[in-house]
């Protein structure tokens, strides 16, 4: 063995050394069984293998972030350096259709090159990999590759599938896990830890969304939890401490093992398992794990670590027991599972058998759930309905409480299909919760297949990639005890690369491609539990492998065995021949030449002594023996006769009796030695002998004798008769014997029978404790809620009796005391016993009440001291709906009385000041009214338009008289109107920006609306605008005064002053231009002709002087005449203070003496005695009149006359001149002092004018004026 | 023999000028038109060593036909002639490329504003000087 290791030792070296094919497994049971397992190939056993250490093979990184995750990448970066050697994978949720900058972003953080992978790329150290959009991302082999989803969107979790590939590729590969919403990660890091790799996740409080580190801290698998930066640093620092060593445990120095093996003391010592029956190899792959983590490189400084750390023994038992498993985990085998063996399971069963299934290392109880799953859904396919367990066992509490919870992230949507998760799951946020009807069938325990008893009688056992961590004989010892635990022709089911056939005897292949075993029958009729292996060791500290250790010392207590035999043999052969017997008489020994002394006689065979020996020793030796055992001391027989070979022979018995002191069952047992001691007999002494008898005897000898002999004969009949009774009895005893004997058969098989209902007992004990442990759960809580109950009771001194159907005590409360004087002790007595203190009053009665009619009942009743109770009576019904007896309730409402008292008093005090109030109220309404009446006689009465309007709607709350005579309505037809129904103002719509400012300010003064009159007509109104809240409602009092007239002179007054400025400005500019134009002019060249007739007079040459002093007097008179017609026409003097009839006068003579017309004045005797303004106003409306029939009129001829009405004096002037267009003159005058400006003068003064013209008729201009304005 | 164009729309001024101008600078020769649109549709025909313009006329002042003359014959110097003692006209006469500004009631200023332009020179009334 030793040898065949060494070479096996270096073959591996030497076959590490040049590859790293994954799938040849090196590990200790190879050492053990090198024929079986050398060539064997596994290609299937991915996960649950052995890590097969890559020293020179590329670290991987894999960084699963959420969109918003950018800020932590880029810090991740930034504290990256860019030498670590490891290749870095970016894996983030992406929109599907936009284009993805993160590779560029992230290139700004790092120097190594970053690139977003769109085709396949090898992967290659210092690099950084981004997911491209719409894409998840694989490591296949060395390479990366963006694959399509096959997934819909928003049920994608690509950093689950990249951890699962990067996984399955990668040994002891890296996950980070950092800021990200929802719950991606949390399942593909399982798949990442137990290959070997490092878990860690970004510190929830310094990530921006916490959701993903969150949840994958909640599977216990994260190794390390850190803000981002330090995550970085951590990254490096553990790549850097790699622990160099040796990858099989055998290679490890004589110290190193030794510190080793105290690592495995103290995590058993800490956590109370011991993994010594665990693979060596892949123990140390683990401590390695710890170690790196940790950062010590040397065993012997983690052992010290280890232990100032009583943590990190548990974090090392969790990590290698990795808990992690996932929803049907391999498709095939669980396909097969569900195809093949479910269905199988029901066969046979009836409603009152039982389906049971145990699985562990159950973990978190994915697996446990998923049998759950198929055999619900199986259940549901079949009619019969035999009850379902699952017993799911792991040996870690903390995987189980989290399997008991049930609960799970959301992207096991991944490997649960959408059917049953809808149908097994309740979801809850970003997790799924494992519904009850699936939850009851799985009872989870915590239960070490190596030391506690198995579960019997199972038709199924899942045993999953646990075996591949144990020992090869250990394994065997486990398939051993699943073979009982299981029903003949039930299944096993075993990781991907475990199997069971090389164990034949007790398992059947059914489907050998996805590990389905059938357990064979039992060979005996019930087998006996198979020695449990940890409970073995206990028994034989030596150990399994301690075999070379116990050899030597067995083989001398064989040796010493062998000398004490030959002594014997040797002593035997010189020491007469001597025979064993036992009390009864059995020969339990033969000496080598005790044999001539015995004949086997006719019959079967025989141990008895007596029988065996020669016929003549018997009746000696049956003396013999007789004495020997009776008087417990050596006897010697007489010697007898015998005849060997025809010689007779002298022998003598000699039975010594010895005791035996370890016979069975302990017990002492009486043993004989009996001696053949022979004499041969001389021939001279025999023949002596005969011849002494006949010669001794004579004749009274002879008597004697012969007396003698016929007594002896006598005797010898006796004997005879004695020995046959004896023999007889003998026969009997036997018989009797043959019976005990064959009931101690039946005894011993009742025993082993006993022995195996023990060890299902043992199994049912465990189940029940398993049981019991849930029911103590619940039963704690049902404690708590007994007291919560209990304490609610006492909190709310409410008195509760609960009676049962013959009104016996069944429980109470405290408060019932203040009732019925009731003792704990008086539970069980009839309540009619015990007295109350209810005055007058037989509640038993109202309980028999309550109890024949089931209808709840409630009583007010004082009590002797005088305080009052309400009492209720209620049946009380089971959960069954049955009724039990009646649960009464007394409240204290005493206080409740009194206060009613004093309400019943405040009452009365309150209704007679109601009373007094309303009397007031009256009075005070009265005055109201009265004011009322008088308010609306004076609102209607009020000249001013008034009207209440309610702000909301524009609806007239109310309207006086003179609102409704402005609006041409009557009161009550506009009354609940809105006020744009009639166009009225205040209509919100209309005037939204007076109502705003109305609502600022409380009210609006003066404001100048426009309003339709009923007749169309547009009122200008100056209105004052309140708001006031009529019982909260806003309202708006308006009231208005029309102001169009007023507005319409201040227009025309405002249109006048502007015209007057333009006439003004008209006349000015005549002015001016007779000024500069004629004035001017002539006196420039007055100026210059005198100025060359005085350089000729100074000259003295008058005649050179070309001076026209007629031409110069005519251009002085001229100037002359200009200027004294400029002054009379700024103001006539026949204006000043003379009647309008003188200044028609001379206004005619000067249009005679100026342009030649010719005007005829008829005042009829009028007088036109004015005010001046009139009159100058007049003088030039009739000036202007005659300028239009010089300018337009074509006619020498004007009439002036003057005529008179009551009212008016009209003064007309026409012509017969052609006529024109009299609007003409008003289009041509505009602007100027004409006509237009002065009609307008006029009319602001009473008066008008009118200009009557038709082409070829003449012209008639007339004036009136308001006979008031002119003087009689 | 200079050539005078006078511009004055007031035919009585106008003729008072030619009988001043004829008189007072030797040899003159003095045509007399009404409006600057007369003026400018006249001139090609004529032969004329400066012109003297009145500010006040019907349609285009004197100030614009100043500027035109001024553009379209550089040569032709130009006095502006008028009645409105005001510095600005002063300042747009100038600008508008006027050698000189005279007041019609300046007689002496205006013989001498002539005389000096004829000359090539420049002339302002005294009364303008400031």
């Amino acid at each position: 063995v030793f040898l065949a290791q060494g070479v096996l030792c270096s073959w591996r070296k030497v076959y590490n050394e040049i590859a790293s094919y994954s799938f040849i497994q090196f590990s200790s049971e190879m050492s053990t069984k090198p024929s079986n397992k050398t060539r064997k190939k596994e290609p299937e056993a991915k996960h649950p293998v052995e890590p097969t250490n890559r020293p020179q093979s590329l670290t991987v990184v894999g960084i699963g972030a959420s969109a918003g995750g950018l800020n932590a990448l880029n810090t991740f970066f930034d504290a990256l350096a860019p030498d670590t050697g490891m290749a870095f994978v970016v894996v983030t949720h992406l929109h599907p259709d936009h284009e993805s900058h993160m590779a560029e972003l992230l290139q700004k953080h790092t120097q190594m090159p970053a690139t977003q992978v769109s085709k396949k790329v090898k992967v290659e150290p210092n690099h950084v990999y981004v997911i491209p959009p719409n894409r998840s991302i694989l490591l296949t082999d060395t390479h990366l590759e963006a694959v399509e989803f096959t997934e819909p969107h928003g049920k994608r979790s690509p950093i689950d599938a990249f951890f699962r590939s990067l996984a399955s590729e990668h040994r002891e590969s890296i996950a980070i896990i950092l800021s990200g919403g929802g719950t991606d990660g949390s399942v593909g890091i399982k798949d990442v830890k137990e290959s070997g790799g490092v878990i860690m996740a970004q510190h929830p409080s310094d990530a921006e969304y916490n959701s993903m580190p969150l949840a994958a801290m909640s599977t216990g698998l994260v190794d390390v939890v850190l803000p981002v930066d330090q995550l970085a640093k951590k990254l490096m620092d553990y790549v850097q401490h790699r622990p160099q060593l040796p990858h099989d445990p055998g290679q490890l120095s004589e110290q190193e093992a030794e510190t080793f093996q105290r690592i495995l003391s103290h995590v058993h010592a800490r956590t109370g398992q011991d993994f010594n029956q665990y693979k060596r190899s892949t123990i140390l792959r683990r401590v390695e794990r710890r170690m790196q983590l940790n950062g010590f490189p040397k065993l012997d400084g983690y052992l010290n670590f280890l232990r100032q750390h009583p943590n990190e023994a548990q974090s090392m038992f969790n990590d290698i027991l990795i808990g992690v498993t996932n929803f049907f985990r391999d498709h095939d085998p669980w396909k097969a599972l569900e195809e093949k063996v479910m269905p199988r399971l029901f066969q046979n069963k009836e409603n009152a058998d039982e389906i049971r299934i145990w699985t562990i290392g159950c973990a978190t109880g994915e697996e446990a759930y998923g049998l759950a799953m198929l055999l619900l859904e199986e259940a549901a396919r079949h009619d019969v309905n035999p009850r379902l367990q699952i017993f799911a066992s792991d040996l870690d509490e903390n995987s189980i409480a989290r399997a008991r919870e049930g609960l799970y992230p959301a992207s096991i949507e991944a490997d649960v299909s959408p059917e049953r998760l809808e149908r097994f799951f309740v979801r809850e946020g970003e997790y799924f919760r494992v519904k009850h009807e699936i939850r009851d069938i799985v009872l989870f325990t915590n239960h070490n297949i190596l030391r506690d008893p198995p579960f019997s009688r199972q038709d199924l056992i899942a045993c999953r990639n646990l075996l591949i961590y144990l020992q090869r004989e250990v394994q065997d010892k486990v398939f051993d005890i699943f073979h009982y635990a299981l029903n003949p022709g039930g299944f096993l089911f075993l990781g991907s690369s475990e199997s069971a056939e090389h164990l034949s005897d007790m398992y059947e292949v059914a489907d050998k491609a996805n590990r389905l075993y059938i357990a064979k029958p039992w060979h005996a009729e019930r087998r006996q539990i198979p020695a449990l292996p940890l409970t073995l060791r206990r028994r034989h500290p030596a150990g399994a492998h301690g075999l070379p250790g116990a050899l030597p010392s067995k083989h001398y207590s064989e040796m010493a065995h062998t000398f004490e035999d030959h002594h014997e043999k040797a002593l035997e052969s010189y020491a007469p021949p001597s025979v064993i017997i036992n009390e009864n008489q059995m020969i339990l020994h033969v000496s080598e030449t005790a044999g001539r002394y015995l004949v086997q006689p006719r019959g079967p065979i025989t141990g008895e002594v007596l029988k065996l020996v020669r016929p003549e020793l018997q009746m000696a030796l049956r003396s013999a023996i007789f004495q020997a055992f009776e008087n417990g001391r050596a006897i010697v027989s007489s010697p007898v006769l015998v005849q060997f070979n025809g010689h007779p022979h002298k022998v003598v018995l000699a039975v010594r009796p010895r005791i035996e002191p370890r016979g069975l069952g302990g017990e002492a047992e009486k043993q004989a030695l009996v001696l053949f001691l022979e004499n041969e007999l001389d021939e001279s002494e025999h023949k002596g002998d005969g011849q002494t008898d006949p010669s001794d005897g004579g004749g009274e000898h002879h008597g004697l004798v012969s007396q003698l002999q016929s007594e002896i004969l006598n005797l010898r009949e006796q004997l005879q008769v004695t020995i046959e009774e004896y023999d007889s009895s003998n026969e009997e005893m036997k018989a009797a014997n043959e019976e005990l004997q064959s009931i101690n058969e039946e005894y011993r098989s009742a025993t082993e029978e006993l022995e195996t209902s023990k060890e299902e007992l043992q199994s049912i004990n465990e189940e029940l404790q398993t049981v019991n442990n849930d029911m103590k759960n619940k039963l704690e809580e049902l404690a708590q809620a007994h007291m919560d109950l209990e304490n609610l009771m006492g909190a709310s001194e409410i008195g509760t009796l609960f009676l049962d159907r013959e009104l016996r005590i069944k429980r109470f409360t405290a408060g019932v005391n203040n009732i019925i004087n009731i003792l704990s002790t008086d539970r069980g007595r009839p309540i009619q016993h015990l007295t109350h203190k209810l005055k007058g009053y037989d509640f038993i009665e109202d309980a028999e009440q309550v109890l024949r009619h089931l209808t709840s009942l409630e009583r007010e009743v004082q009590t002797e001291e005088g305080n009052y109770y309400q009492l209720r009576f209620r049946p009380f019904r089971t959960i069954q709906d049955h009724i039990e007896g009646v649960v009464i309730t007394f409240i204290n409402i005493t206080a409740l009385k009194a206060r009613d008292e004093q309400l019943l008093e405040v009452n009365e005090t309150l209704e007679q000041r109601v009373s007094e109030r309303t009397h007031q109220l009256d009075l005070a309404y009265h005055q109201i009214s009265q004011a009322r009446d008088l308010f609306y006689a004076l609102f209607n009465a009020n000249p001013v338009p008034s009207a209440l309007l309610s702000l909301e709607d524009g609806v007239f709350l109310n309207v006086n008289d003179a609102y409704a005579r402005f609006a041409g309505r009557k009161r009550d037809e506009m009354l609940g109107h809105a006020a744009q129904e009639f166009g009225l103002p205040l209509d919100p719509t209309l005037q939204p920006e007076v109502v705003a400012r109305v609502q600022e300010l409380g009210i609006v003064r003066d404001l100048e609306l426009e309003v339709a009159r009923p007749s169309g007509e547009i009122a200008t109104v100056l209105a004052s605008i309140q708001l006031i809240h009529l019982d909260e409602t806003p309202a708006l009092v308006l009231s208005f005064i029309d102001i169009t007239e007023r507005a319409r002179a201040e227009q025309e007054i405002r249109m006048l002053a502007s015209d007057l400025t333009v006439a003004e400005q008209e006349e000015r500019r005549r002015i001016s231009q007779i000024l500069h134009d004629d004035l001017q002019q002539r006196i420039f060249a007055v100026k210059m002709q005198t100025s060359m007739l005085r350089d000729a007079y100074q000259q003295g040459n008058f005649q050179s002087a070309q001076v026209d002093f007629d031409q110069l007097e005519e251009m002085l008179d001229t100037s002359i005449t200009i200027t004294r017609n400029l002054s009379i026409d700024l103001s006539p003097a026949v204006l000043q203070g003379e009647g309008l009839t003188d200044a028609l006068i001379w206004l005619a003579v000067q249009m005679n003496d100026q342009y030649g017309l010719q005007v005829s004045i008829h005042t009829n005797g009028i007088s036109t005695q004015c005010e001046d303004t009139l009159r100058i106003l007049l003088f030039q409306a009739v000036r202007e009149a005659l300028f239009n029939v010089v300018k337009h009129g074509g006619t020498a001829h004007a009439q002036i006359s003057i005529s008179k009405t009551v009212d008016d004096v009209f003064v007309t002037i026409s012509d017969d001149g052609r006529g024109f267009d009299a609007s003409a003159i008003f289009d041509e005058s505009q602007g100027s002092g004409g006509l237009m400006n002065i009609r307008h003068r006029l009319q602001l003064m009473g008066c008008d004018l009118e200009v009557e013209s038709q082409p070829g008729q003449g012209t008639r201009l007339v004036i009136r004026i308001p006979a008031a304005q002119v003087a009689p | 023999m200079s050539s005078i164009l006078i511009v004055e729309d007031h035919a009585i001024l106008g003729k008072a000028l030619v009988r001043l101008l004829t008189e007072k600078v030797a040899q003159a020769v003095i045509a007399v038109v009404g409006s600057a649109e007369e003026a400018i549709e006249k001139l090609p025909e004529l032969q004329v060593d400066m012109a003297l313009v009145d500010v006040s006329l019907p349609k285009m002042n004197g100030i614009q036909l100043v500027a035109y003359l001024h553009e379209k014959y550089p040569e032709l110097p130009c006095l502006v002639i008028t009645g409105h003692l005001i510095p600005f006209y002063l300042q747009r006469s100038l600008e508008a490329g006027a050698r000189g500004y005279v007041l019609k009631d300046d007689v002496a200023g205006i013989i001498e504003g002539v005389q000096s332009v004829l000359k090539g020179g420049t002339y302002v009334s005294k009364a303008l000087r400031d």
